[in-house]
């Protein structure tokens, strides 16, 4: 299946006095897992509402399949959702609440039964059938949410935010549980989440939103180190942002004139003239002298350090410039580094990454 | 009114305002235009129609569409109108007053001195009176004081003289508080529940003995409630019939047995409409002032 | 210690007078129920001796028999319909946003707040007019005007704590918008609907004064508990009486179940 099996074109959507998702537009390859990505209010709730027929978009149109969904409402759609709040009904069983979908298709009570049990089974909740929803834990719940929305064997699964509401525990057992199912199943997930360490860890492509517009999309790995502007940059992790403009360039990239001093860039898109941005890492940003004639570096004095589990951030001021360095916490006590201390900071010009678009 | 049914998507889901796909807009028209149309015909229109009566004429013995002032002039202008009106306004603003009175004492030991299995015990036994059988107790309250009954027959056992219980305040009072009482008290109960025992604690801490406690914290954030309950009392006793009738003998009448005389008697429909129109004017009145009492408490904290 | 004495004391005042209280809303009750077992013809103190003649009279007699069929009928139509439209009015209040709303929600709720006495000569004029006077359906109709607001209430109260991605979840899994009211809405309203049904049996076995205008000759049992009242000393009432309230109480009791009310206290949280 290459064609694109879910297609949004144009997609736009306004709520009085808000437009949430601005003329977007994205092909989902059928058997795909995909993360809308972004800060809350960024319109990938919006997006997967109107992929589910919740809301109706005010331009645009959705394609399922090859089917343009315009019209269609959400109860013909077959684009079941695992929502935020799971949204379980409360006064049926764990069993009816996995009927309730081939109940509403009209299957046969037994049929729909011995179906729903076999979904049951497969999640681990077998022997909890019967129980009420109130009696579960919180990651028995997420299973039946799971299982009631796979029961139709739809093409297509929607997840809103579907793990926000475990503990960490659960959330890695419960990621390594979906993978599975993705894998097993092979159909299209698209899976909403402002956790940059879910849609790392689950999806095959990211599509990162800001205000109502994509901002990229790409492999996970591609857009962490090779962010499309400022605004996926800072998103998508500790990174440095600096501006010059270029003086030269050559063969192995740009060089560029900052602040803080001359810095080479060797990214492959370098070939650019005029005021640019690039990206450096915190986590690509080593501490000491440059054993290599190459590598860019600058001198500096450490103006704050900020803990953060084992890794730490330093703050290091250089020439009116700000940089972030992120270190494990015993490198930085080998180095004794307090604030106040000076010291030199160095990378290397293909860890560098020029913005495509600066503005 | 129907079709000013008009869907702008609905209410305040946090994350977006809910669909348009999955309710049509003709499933609030078809949920709400039975209801729509059941309170307009046999609330609105009634009602209204009452008011279009006052307008209207009587001629031998059957009601004639015209438009005229008559009615009110001659209603409004009569003694035992006006006599009417005065008694049927003190006794209900004494029957709100001494309701107040009552009640919120009651309401705070309930609220503050029970035990939660009590307090929902006493919550009930107040819920029950106010849905079952007023004309009853109102009855019961007659054999309790009247000339040959239970109070009077003891007095008389003890060696003391008769008392003339019914007929007077006392036995209207008695009666209307039946009325009043528990739904003052319940509206009490809840208020003074909601309040956070967090700011009672505060206050104490800070040395408020409890007297000023009430005074200076309970009082103030349930003021709408008492607003509530006062013009609930107020508007439960404007306009009761059962008490009047059965405590003082409909002498002297109150509005109520006005109009309810006027209607069962005689075919003096336009008359006893200017009654209840009036009577509806005087409650309105009290509820805006009671509603305008809330604001200015809202704006002076 | 005096300071002792004093909460003491004030709190042996606070539970007097609660007492007292007490006795003043249940004594009406307990009177009527117990002279319905007084020999005597007049209720009145001495206790003529426990007799059971007067149910027996109140059994035998075919008017209060009728009364009875009557208040049962109407107290049941009431019931459904107000039910039905009580649910439809809370849950437009829960789901829709539309010019008007709030004289819709005024529209229902206020029907108790008009005195009865106002309301029944309205309603009789009115019904008079429209040629639907005199009759059970009549009564009906204007019960359920009144008791409707007392549904909206209970039902949108339970509507309060219905998630609003409930419905929505319901559709995204193939439910039609009329098959997710009926296959999710109203089941998570049903112990709402049963308390309002009750209650609404409740309030129109209780109403009397419009059931005595605009029913005609449909006595209800209250409707005859009053006319009995206002004839000569029958001690048959006090039997009626204490059957109207077991009924009723019972009634109003059951709602209460349903709905779980409880006045539960806002406490701190580590309180």
């Amino acid at each position: 299946m290459t064609d694109p099996f879910v297609s949004l074109k144009n997609l736009d959507k306004r709520f009085p006095g808000h437009h949430a998702v601005k003329d977007i537009s994205l092909d989902i390859k059928g058997g795909e897992f995909i993360a809308l990505m972004g800060p809350s209010g960024c319109g990938k709730s919006t997006t997967l509402r109107l992929i589910a027929g919740l809301d109706e978009p005010t331009g645009g149109e959705i394609y399922i399949g090859g089917r343009a969904m315009s019209g269609i409402p959400a109860y013909e759609r077959d684009t079941p959702m695992v929502w935020q709040s799971l949204a379980l009904f409360p006064f049926m069983t764990v069993i009816e609440n996995v009927e309730f979908p081939l109940r509403m298709k009209g299957v046969t009570p037994k049929v729909r039964r011995d179906r729903a049990m076999e979904w049951l089974e497969k999640l681990g909740l077998g022997t909890m059938a019967n129980r009420g929803i109130a009696q579960l834990s919180g990651g028995q719940r997420q299973r039946v949410a799971i299982a009631r929305s796979l029961v139709t064997q739809p093409s297509v699964l929607l997840l809103d935010e579907p793990l926000s509401a475990l503990d960490s525990h659960l959330r890695v057992r419960m990621q390594t549980e979906l993978s599975r199912l993705h894998k097993e199943l092979g159909i299209t997930f698209i899976y909403v989440t402002h956790a940059q360490s879910e849609a790392f860890a689950l999806a095959d492509r990211i599509v990162l939103m800001s205000e109502g517009t994509i901002q990229q999309t790409g492999r996970p790995q591609d857009v962490y180190r090779e962010p499309a502007n400022a605004f996926v940059a800072d998103f998508m992790g500790m990174n440095n942002i600096v501006s010059g403009s270029v003086s030269r360039s050559d063969g192995e990239g740009v060089v560029i004139d900052g602040k803080a001093g001359q810095f080479r860039v060797a990214s492959k898109n370098a070939a650019r003239s005029g005021d640019v941005s690039f990206v450096i890492a915190a986590d690509r940003i080593q501490i000491g002298q440059a054993n290599m004639a190459s590598a860019n570096s600058v001198a500096g004095k450490v103006i704050g350090i900020e803990f953060v589990g084992s890794t730490q951030t330093i703050f290091v001021e250089a020439d009116g410039a700000e940089f972030r360095v992120q270190k494990q916490q015993h490198e930085i006590e080998a180095l004794n580094i307090q604030p106040g201390s000076k010291l030199t900071l160095y990378w290397q010009p293909d860890h560098a990454w020029l913005l495509p678009d600066t503005n | 009114m129907t079709d000013s049914i008009h869907v702008d998507g609905a209410t305040g889901s946090r994350r977006a305002p809910a669909s348009r796909v999955g309710s049509h807009s003709f499933m609030p028209v078809v949920l709400g235009a039975p209801v729509l149309i059941w309170q307009l015909v046999f609330f609105a229109a009634p009602l209204a129609f009452l008011l279009v009566v006052t307008f209207w004429k009587v001629a031998s013995f059957k009601l004639e569409p015209a438009f005229s002032f008559d009615n009110w002039t001659k209603v409004l202008l009569s003694g035992p109108y006006q006599k009417a009106l005065v008694y049927t306004a003190g006794t209900a603003s004494l029957a709100t007053l001494l309701t107040v009175l009552v009640a919120l004492p009651a309401a705070y030991t309930i609220a503050f001195r029970l035990s939660p299995k009590l307090r929902n015990l006493a919550v009930t036994c107040l819920i029950v009176p106010v849905f079952s059988s007023y004309l009853l107790r109102i009855y019961a309250w007659q054999i309790v004081l009247s000339p040959e009954g239970v109070i009077n027959s003891v007095f008389k056992g003890l060696g003391g003289a008769g008392l003339s219980l019914l007929g007077g305040q006392l036995a209207l009072q008695i009666g209307l508080l039946t009325l009043t009482l528990p739904v003052a008290i319940l509206v009490l109960v809840l208020a003074f529940s909601g309040i956070d025992r967090t700011l009672i604690e505060a206050a104490e801490n800070l040395g408020c003995r409890r007297s000023k406690v009430i005074v200076h914290v309970l009082l103030p954030s349930i003021r709408n409630a008492i607003v509530l309950a006062a013009s609930t009392a107020f508007i439960l006793s404007f306009g009761d019939y059962v008490s009047p009738l059965f405590m003082t003998g409909s002498n002297p009448p109150t509005l109520s047995i006005l109009i309810v005389d006027t209607v069962k008697s005689g075919s003096q429909w336009p008359r006893a409409s200017v009654i209840g129109i009036t009577m509806l004017a005087a409650l309105i009145l009290v509820f805006v002032a009671g509603q305008l009492l809330t604001r200015t408490g809202k704006g002076a904290q | 210690m005096s300071r002792i004495l004093n909460t003491r004391l004030s709190r042996l005042s606070q539970f007097g007078f609660l007492s007292l209280l007490a006795l003043f809303i249940a004594t009406p009750m307990l009177i009527i129920v117990v002279f319905s077992f007084d020999a005597n013809r007049f209720p009145t103190i001495p206790w003529g001796g426990f007799s059971l003649q007067w149910h027996q009279a109140v059994l035998a007699d075919s008017m209060i028999r009728d009364a009875f069929v009557n208040s049962v009928i109407v107290g049941l139509g009431t019931a459904a319909i107000a039910t039905v439209l009580g649910f439809a009015a809370a849950y437009i209040d829960y789901r829709y946003f539309f010019r008007g709303k709030t004289l819709f929600g005024l529209l229902v709720a206020v029907p108790p707040a008009v005195p009865v006495s106002i309301l029944s000569m309205a309603m009789l004029a009115f019904l008079s007019r429209i040629g639907l006077f005199g009759s059970r359906e009549a009564i009906i109709v204007c019960h359920v005007a009144i008791a409707t607001s007392f549904a909206m209430a209970i039902v949108r109260l339970r509507l309060g704590k219905f998630s609003r991605d409930l419905e929505p979840a319901a559709w995204n899994l193939g439910a039609s918008p009329f098959a997710t009211i009926f296959f999710i809405t109203v089941p998570f309203c049903r112990p709402a609907l049963f308390a309002s049904f009750f209650l609404s049996a409740a309030v129109s076995f209780d109403e009397f004064l419009i059931a005595w205008f605009v029913g005609g000759v449909n006595e209800t049992l209250p409707v005859r508990i009053l006319n009995l009242l206002q004839g000569q000393v029958n001690p048959k009432i006090n039997a009626i009486g204490t059957m109207v309230l077991i009924i009723s109480v019972a009634l109003v009791l059951i709602a209460q179940r349903f709905v779980g009310f409880r006045a539960t206290r806002a406490t701190s949280s580590n309180g």
